[in-house]
């Protein structure tokens, strides 16, 4: 052990830093892994507290005490805005609350759920919905995965082919749908230059049947280096053995990935999981953008912008906000699985 | 085992690795080839977009979409009107970014070490109710939200700050952005920095408070100098996300008035009675951009380092 | 009392949960409102927020034209406002974007906050119940609309101007908005060279289906296509729909259908016979919006365009363009005793700020000057029907004439005055999903009749 002057323990505890980094990324299984040798701090509480517990419970009560005033006004800043919000929220999904005026709490009723699930525009909505979060996430995380898989390896430019990938990230979606809007031009855009060599002519925007496939392809350009920057850091975390006794096995390359390399990085799609989802929810920017309007063309009408549009265009608090807390559920669908698994793992 | 040991291990393995690795692809030019065309996917709707905005209308019309434009349907007017048209967006949109990312990041940073280098048992509810915050999709709060900043007149409540310099009633509509943009983006940011600081030894902070140190002197001093790096990723982060939005603007602000951040302006730029001017409407989009991708392209890399660290 | 306790449904159970997490964030509002109007002395006035606390009797008024023709009409009719009222403190604000969607948002978030401007533009109308309803708007019959104003307006301007608290109140309600001119909705425009050359004579329809027969032809004998559409908003396809139900079911039918006792043979008719010529527009259509549509026509690529006398104004900004040399008009097929009736007018708030220059403002509104000042620019014609012509060049003159001659105006669904707001977003919900996307009339036709049921 460094003597505990302060430079010295600093030094240590940033070389644990990086430690830390190596072995957070990607989750590797890694309880066996020499890097964690940590638990200096276990022991001197433990041995602080044998035969102390009155003392130990003071300075617990003490330590619950001193950690408010660090994480208490940040969660009520967010607890109000958020839970304070969506209870609000669903609070006037309940009323009947429409046009201009104050909502009426005295008669509260699931009249606007019951509504809602008989409406054939919500129906057709929620089914854009489900089809571009499931193709959104899936297709960013192949991509992602892919681009990652071929940049893991030592390459004079890797650093700028994960730039090139990660540019469009930095993009806002009204941007982004500006760049598509003039990509998908029926006559003057690129795809369509390039396909008329072909005699083809696709109307991406205008076409029910394409417009939903050409506003995933665009978000996925857009997201997909995200994704690969998160699967590169959990495939360099793991350790070269794996990938040597996949290559004594006489394994495949596609075998070794898909079958030792692939499984280890469940961490990773969680990880990347997380922002994709940030983003897919966010998509009503980019058609409000696309369209120049609250309605988007027939096919890509999703719940975020009928939400918005029941709303804010027609005036129908009540009906919207029913409209967010499906959508809201939705969310929780994917959150609580997430919660439960981070809780496995330990990571809560 | 000492630090010193470990770390030189882990610094050796990622380098073998990749030697390693590099004898399983094999055929580098035909990796590089595909590299390559990947980098054209992610690149042709930037170029396309830039080329673009330096076209006269004829231009845009006669010239292939990601062919420069000749000298003839050259042009820098684009760029100037869509300057003209989104200055004061852009100023509202930095006026209103800066103050939410760093607070933001600085909320999540302080919740974060309240509920990790202090440990009680309650902890993890609390924690789960920030996670489950990330995942809030903004339409869930949105209809109480206009009702909450409407029910408070804070350009009333603050019109003794009017008569300072520099500052406009309707900045009220940016401060009504800044504090919805703070508390929505303490969430994400007290996760990144969790996943950080619960790896940071508990050591160095035991041994300051044996030697007497406060909470807060321990933050300030120990855990606050040592969270360089995850702020540099929530800041990055934190700017994109707040710089680009969309939806709290368009609903708080609405419309382009004197306090429309610049993705508001953008949306309705270079449409008109007399069509789509796609060279305008390009300039705008890049003009946007800009301060993002400049902090992409020179960050990129702590972004994506960053990125690696977390959870 | 433990008795009704365990009586808790589940329900009772997730709203006390809301209603407490709600209560955390509107007791917060509270406080920090009343904070601030504290702060700020007696003020109770100060509730009214925004607008008002700047100084005090600004007029504040908002608008959506922010390029082209609209811009030019606004821009000169508010320098000819403060030179007439140089006492008055105004401020106007153009509100881009979206079409009128971003102006829409802004004007519903201040009405929901009870903050409306001084004044704004809006359809008249049915469009206007809306704010009435929540006695948003202020009486101006008195004020305003004087002797001089009622006496000179024509009979359709005063009646959307008079807006009650119902659908059925319009026209018989307290005038409530000035309106300061209006386009016809039932023009059909055609490129000159392109008909000669097709051998077309637009002159000589009699009835919608005679042009789906011009388009044929059109297509058979040059290279253009029939119609210039652009479908990326459902307006177009609405507005369309409208006049060929004018045109093929008469003026009575079309009344019919608003008031909800609509013919379903008709309906469907008139979506067929728009089905038809659809088999006759560039086939970009879906995926553009009406102005690019328009250049089409502009540039000789399309026969014929429908649509609002709108565009008639980017031709005369077209150089090389000429009323009846490279474009001309005729009514729609089968409406020649019509006007397809569409309005802009400002209302008055009953609580805006600075209400006295409002009214200034609006009493302005009314006078042939600012009428004048405005149509010859935006190519609408004023309401007024003493204003004089002579700034408006012969097709606005020809416009205003025919005007009142006609003797039907069935007023604009898609353009607010017909029917109420919640009425025209299930109508653009059924042309965005039925019609322009499965293609089914049959649920279109449907859809489009259950949409007004509820108006009779």
């Amino acid at each position: 052990m460094p003597s505990p002057d302060r430079t010295d323990v600093g030094r240590s505890i940033r070389s644990r830093l990086s430690d830390l980094r190596t072995r957070l990324v990607g989750d590797t299984g890694d309880d066996e892994s020499p890097v964690r040798t940590d638990g200096g701090a276990t022991v001197s509480r433990g041995s602080a507290g044998t035969g102390l517990s009155d003392r130990l419970r003071s300075l617990r009560n003490s330590r619950f005490v001193g950690s408010l005033p660090f994480w208490l006004p940040p969660f009520l800043l967010m607890g109000l805005f958020v839970y304070g919000a969506i209870g609000w929220n669903f609070l006037i999904s309940l009323t009947d609350m429409e046009g201009f005026g104050d909502p009426d709490y005295s008669a509260l009723d699931f009249q606007q759920y019951a509504e809602l699930f008989g409406s054939e525009a919500f129906i057709n909505a929620a089914r854009n919905t489900f089809v571009l979060l499931v193709a959104f996430t899936v297709l960013c995380l192949v991509l992602g995965l892919v681009l990652a898989i071929l940049l893991d390896r030592t390459l004079r430019l890797q650093n700028t082919f994960r730039l090139v990938y990660l540019l469009p990230f930095s993009l806002s979606f009204v941007v982004t749908a500006q760049l598509w809007a003039w990509m998908y031009d029926i006559d003057n855009g690129i795809i369509n230059s390039v396909l008329s060599l072909g005699g083809l002519r696709p109307d991406w925007i205008g076409n029910p049947q394409l417009v939903l496939g050409a506003v995933i392809f665009a978000l996925v350009w857009q997201f997909s280096g995200y994704a690969m920057v998160v699967f590169l850091a959990g495939l360099q975390a793991i350790p070269d053995e794996h990938f040597e006794a996949a290559r004594i096995d006489g394994a495949s390359t596609i075998t070794m990935y898909w079958r030792v390399i692939i499984p280890q990085l469940r961490g990773s799609v969680i990880s990347a999981l997380v922002v994709l989802m940030i983003g897919a929810l966010k998509a009503f920017d980019f058609l409000y953008a696309l369209f120049g309007q609250y309605r988007p063309a027939a096919g890509a009408d999703i719940l975020a912008t009928l939400m918005v549009r029941e709303a804010y265009s027609n005036q129908h608090w009540a009906y919207g906000s029913a409209i967010a807390i499906v959508l809201y559920v939705l969310a929780l669908l994917v959150v609580i699985p997430y919660l439960y698994s981070q809780y496995r793992r330990g990571a809560l | 085992m000492s630090q010193e040991t470990v770390t030189a291990d882990a610094t050796d393995g990622e380098s073998s690795t990749s030697d390693l690795r590099d004898a399983i692809g094999g055929k580098r030019i035909l990796l590089y080839a595909v590299l390559a065309l990947i980098a054209v996917y992610f690149l042709i709707p930037l170029e396309a977009g830039l080329v673009t905005s330096f076209k006269t209308n004829e231009a845009v019309i006669n010239t292939a979409p990601y062919l420069p434009p000749g000298p003839d349907g050259f042009t820098l007017q684009n760029w100037a009107e869509a300057l003209d048209t989104l200055s004061s967006g852009l100023v509202n949109s930095l006026v209103m970014t800066i103050p939410a990312t760093v607070l933001g990041a600085l909320f999540g940073s302080l919740a974060a070490y309240g509920l990790t280098q202090i440990s009680w048992k309650g902890q993890i509810p609390i924690f789960a109710l920030f996670v489950a915050g990330v995942f809030i999709p903004y339409q869930a709060v949105l209809v109480p939200l206009s009702q909450f900043w409407s029910m408070i007149p804070l350009e009333t409540a603050l019109s003794p700050l009017w008569a300072l310099p520099l500052l406009e009633p309707y900045h009220a509509d940016l401060i009504e952005l800044i504090v919805t943009h703070t508390a929505y983006g303490i969430p994400i940011s007290t996760v990144l920095f969790r996943g950080y600081y619960m790896g940071l030894s508990d050591e160095m902070v035991e041994a300051a408070r044996l030697d007497g140190a406060g909470v807060f002197e321990i933050y300030r001093r120990i855990v606050l100098p040592l969270s360089g790096p995850m702020f540099a990723v929530v800041l990055i982060y934190q700017f994109t996300q707040i710089w680009n939005e969309l939806l709290f603007a368009l609903i708080l602000v609405g419309g382009t008035g004197p306090s429309a951040p610049v993705t508001l302006s953008l949306v309705g730029l270079g449409t008109s009675l007399e069509g789509v001017d796609f060279g305008l409407r390009m300039a705008g989009a890049f003009l946007t951009a800009l301060p993002t991708l400049l902090v992409f392209i020179i960050f990129g890399d702590q972004f994506a380092q960053g990125v690696a660290g977390r959870t | 009392m433990s008795d009704s306790e365990s009586n808790y449904s589940r329900r009772t159970y997730l709203k006390g949960t809301a209603a407490a997490s709600a209560g955390a964030m509107v007791g917060l509002a509270g406080c920090v409102g009343g904070g601030g109007g504290g702060g700020n002395g007696s003020g109770g006035n100060n509730s009214s927020g925004g607008g008002s606390s700047g100084g005090g009797g600004e007029l504040q008024v908002l608008h959506g034209w922010t390029g082209g023709d609209g811009k030019k009409a606004i821009n000169n009719l508010i320098e000819k406002f403060e030179e007439a009222h140089s006492d008055v403190d105004t401020n106007f604000q153009a509100i881009g974007g979206g079409g009128n969607t971003n102006l829409d948002t802004t004007i519903s978030n201040r009405a929901q906050n009870g903050n409306l401007p001084s004044s704004w533009a809006d359809w008249p109308g049915n469009n206007l119940v809306q704010f009435t309803s929540a006695g948003l708007l202020g009486d101006i019959s008195d004020d305003v609309w004087t002797k001089d104003l009622k006496q000179n307006y024509t009979k359709e301007a005063k009646q959307y101007s008079q807006v009650g608290e119902s659908s059925k109140s319009v026209g018989s309600g307290p005038y409530v908005a000035v309106p300061i001119g209006s386009h016809r909705m039932n023009d059909l425009f055609y490129n000159v060279s392109v008909v000669e050359e097709a051998g077309v004579d637009p002159t000589s329809f009699s009835k919608p289906s005679d042009l789906t027969a011009a388009l044929k032809k059109v297509e058979q004998n040059t290279d253009a296509v029939g119609l210039a559409q652009g479908l990326e908003a459902p307006f177009t396809t609405l507005q369309l729909w409208e006049v060929v139900m004018q045109g093929q079911a008469g003026y009575q039918a079309f009344m019919d259908y608003i008031n909800g006792e609509g013919d379903e043979k008709a309906v469907r008719k008139a979506f067929q016979t728009v089905q038809n010529y659809y088999d006759h527009i560039n086939d970009d259509a879906s995926s553009i919006g009406f102005t690019q549509a328009n250049q089409k026509f502009m540039s000789g690529d399309a026969a014929f365009v429908h649509n609002g006398n709108w565009v008639a104004g980017s031709y005369r900004n077209q150089d090389d363009f000429e009323y009846e040399k490279d474009w001309n008009n005729v009514t729609f097929p089968g409406t020649d005793d019509m006007y397809g009736m569409h309005l802009d007018s400002f209302p008055f708030p009953a609580d805006g700020p600075a209400p006295e220059a409002a009214k200034t403002w609006l009493s302005y509104l009314g006078t042939t000057e600012a009428q004048v000042a405005f149509n010859q620019y935006k190519g609408s014609i004023p309401p007024r029907t003493d204003a004089p012509t002579d700034k408006f060049g012969p097709y606005l003159t020809k416009t205003i004439k025919e005007y009142s001659e006609v003797s039907q105006k069935p007023p604009t669904i898609a353009h607010g005055l017909a029917v109420l707001p919640d009425v025209h977003s299930d109508i653009d919900g059924v042309i965005t999903n039925e019609f322009l996307g499965s293609g089914n009339l049959d649920s279109a036709t449907k859809g489009m009749l259950d949409a007004v049921s509820g108006s009779n």
